[in-house]
């Protein structure tokens, strides 16, 4: 993955250029009563936020792709693609609220705004683009996530083996730093929090760590990077 | 939860042998690449923590770090940097943020940090717990209310806090011959110069306006049942202001005389365009006046000549220094200097305004 020396490295006129295109297509109404959905044309944005023509696959089956996104998109934006797009969404639009809202929740942490995997059934084909081999990194580093991060195989099908096929591991192109962390739980059943203020930046930005109960545990977690 | 609570536990029984070999295999290894948004370690303190890059600076080899387990920012450099292992990613990132209630408008205050940071080192051995408003916040800064626990009692940090904001908030004002380089806004008429001390606090009270001018079909109109600082809309600038009522004007009752308390403009607004503060911002109303007026010493006489002249040297950009003879009274008196090109040397002001005054005599 390519990123410049300063900020994100997202080339946002391109971005815009992108995000254009979409919005100048005909609006389509979100399908929410279909389980599964069709893809008639799929468009991907690299991390550098250049346009990359459309890649769709031969593919009948279930296949996870990456859509990278820049920090600047909205959640908005998001299901504006997808109503644009005509995808239906195997989770339901419910579940896509929560999911950009748990996208929200993080977005202190900027990480998910890079990246938002989104589960799509394919059921059209087209020809493989000349960028294949260019983000296959990318598709690697998706399925990469997915068999590490618990909280998404709850929403996910099993990737298929045709998808292995055209999305392999290779862990030689991954990127070793970037990582996307489930959530703290927040013990929203008790009244009271006990906390402990770390960093009180302004008045909407008090950084605390929880100390209560089976947080405390994760306080102990911390302890530990105390010691040498 | 019990499930959790065990897994958690498992992961903790395992992981300090393999926190310690991890360690010195990162520390002899530093990252080969390092990303926007990588997690990586760092030694801060004497303590190891996770942080997040959150911004790359080429050229000084710098980065923009948060700790996520603290919510800290810090720049450090590439050599500070080590390879997080993946044992260390399993644990959720432990900073939570919070948003004080009732507090939001002092986000951007700018001594609001200095005095949260002070309170809250006050009180480090004191228990604080929040109350959050809403169940399942899905909010980023999840506001909450702020306690202390004091023998049993909770008492309600937010009081402290603001009262800790306002007595540091300095009212601005000259020091006795501490010489300073302030903005001059205005030279009023009658040869009161008003200068603007505190750059910082001006700018947010600029910014702040600005906001409140975005969204002004919502402000309230003044009521002028008191003599309380008010907000202006200046047709002529087209922006709001802070000010102050002095006088109804004789010809037309509908039109008040307004002392723009963080310039020193005294100008005619029609009641139509004159808000209430208090009820729109606290913070902004509560904020000291940024205008400071000051005689210059030894002039007293102004005529139109005088006043334009001083407008002319003195307002605007020109980059002047102020040295303050008496603050004694309510009214401070100040010698104005001003550096001369091409010689570079410092030029009284004061005495170059009644030297010409006394010529054209």
């Amino acid at each position: 993955m390519q990123r410049s020396d300063r900020g994100n490295g997202v080339n946002r006129t391109h971005t815009t250029r992108f995000v254009k295109r979409w919005t100048r297509r005909e609006n389509l109404p979100i399908t929410t009563e279909t389980a599964h959905f069709t893809i008639l044309s799929v468009t991907t944005v690299d991390v550098s936020g250049s346009f990359v023509p459309p890649l769709v696959y031969h593919l009948t089956e279930s296949v996870i792709f990456l859509l990278s996104l820049s920090p600047s998109l909205s959640s908005d934006w998001i299901l504006d693609y997808v109503r644009y797009s005509n995808v239906t969404l195997i989770m339901d639009v419910n579940a896509l609220r929560g999911l950009i809202h748990t996208d929200r929740l993080r977005s202190s942490s900027r990480i998910f705004e890079y990246y938002l995997l989104v589960l799509f059934d394919v059921k059209f084909s087209i020809i493989i683009c000349e960028h294949y081999s260019r983000k296959t990194a990318s598709f690697c580093f998706a399925l990469h996530f997915v068999d590490e991060c618990e909280a998404w195989q709850n929403h996910l099908v099993p990737v298929s083996s045709a998808s292995k096929m055209y999305f392999p591991l290779n862990t030689s192109e991954k990127s070793e730093s970037i990582y996307y962390f489930n959530e703290i739980e927040m013990p929203w059943q008790l009244d009271e929090w006990k906390i402990e203020v770390t960093a009180p930046t302004s008045t909407t930005e008090i950084w605390a760590r929880l100390l209560e109960n089976e947080y405390e545990v994760s306080k102990w977690n911390i302890e530990f990077w105390h010691i040498e | 939860m019990n499930n959790k609570h065990n897994r958690r536990c498992g992961w903790l029984q395992g992981s300090f042998e393999f926190f310690s070999s991890q360690l010195s295999i990162s520390q002899k290894f530093p990252p080969a690449h390092i990303d926007t948004g990588g997690i990586y370690l760092v030694k801060d303190a004497n303590s190891w923590h996770r942080i997040r890059v959150d911004d790359i600076d080429g050229i000084n080899d710098e980065f923009e770090c948060f700790f996520i387990d603290r919510g800290q920012r810090k720049i450090m450099r590439k050599n500070q940097l080590f390879f997080c292992p993946s044992a260390f990613l399993t644990l959720p990132p432990q900073a939570v943020c919070f948003s004080i209630a009732g507090l939001e408008e002092y986000s951007d205050h700018p001594y609001a940090s200095a005095s949260l940071d002070k309170y809250f080192s006050d009180h480090a051995n004191k228990q604080i717990v929040v109350r959050s408003f809403n169940a399942q916040c899905q909010m980023e800064n999840i506001p909450a209310e702020f306690f202390e626990i004091v023998d049993g009692k909770s008492i309600d940090c937010a009081d402290a806090i603001l009262i800790a904001i306002t007595e540091s908030t300095p009212k601005p004002a000259f020091k006795e011959n501490v010489p300073t380089t302030p903005r001059v806004s205005h030279v009023s008429d009658n040869g009161i110069v008003y200068f603007q001390l505190d750059h910082r606090s001006l700018q947010y009270v600029n910014e702040s306006t600005q906001l409140l001018y975005d969204c002004m079909q919502l402000l309230t109109n003044y009521d002028f049942s008191s003599a309380d600082a008010v907000l202006v809309y200046d047709d002529v600038e087209k922006r709001l202001f802070r000010a102050k009522i002095t006088d109804v004007l004789p010809s037309n009752k509908n039109y008040f005389t307004c002392l723009y308390i963080d310039y020193g403009y005294i100008r005619s607004v029609p009641s139509s365009r004159i808000y209430n503060l208090k009820m729109t911002s606290v913070a902004l109303y509560t904020y000291p006046n940024q205008a400071v007026p000051a005689r210059l010493k030894e002039l007293t006489e102004f005529d139109d000549f005088t006043i334009d002249r001083l407008r002319g040297i003195l307002c605007g950009r020109a980059k002047i220094v102020a040295k303050p003879i008496d603050c004694h009274r309510s009214i401070a008196t100040v010698e104005v200097f001003k550096r001369e090109y091409p010689s570079g040397h410092m030029v009284s002001i004061n005495d170059w305004i009644r030297m010409e005054a006394e010529l054209r005599k």
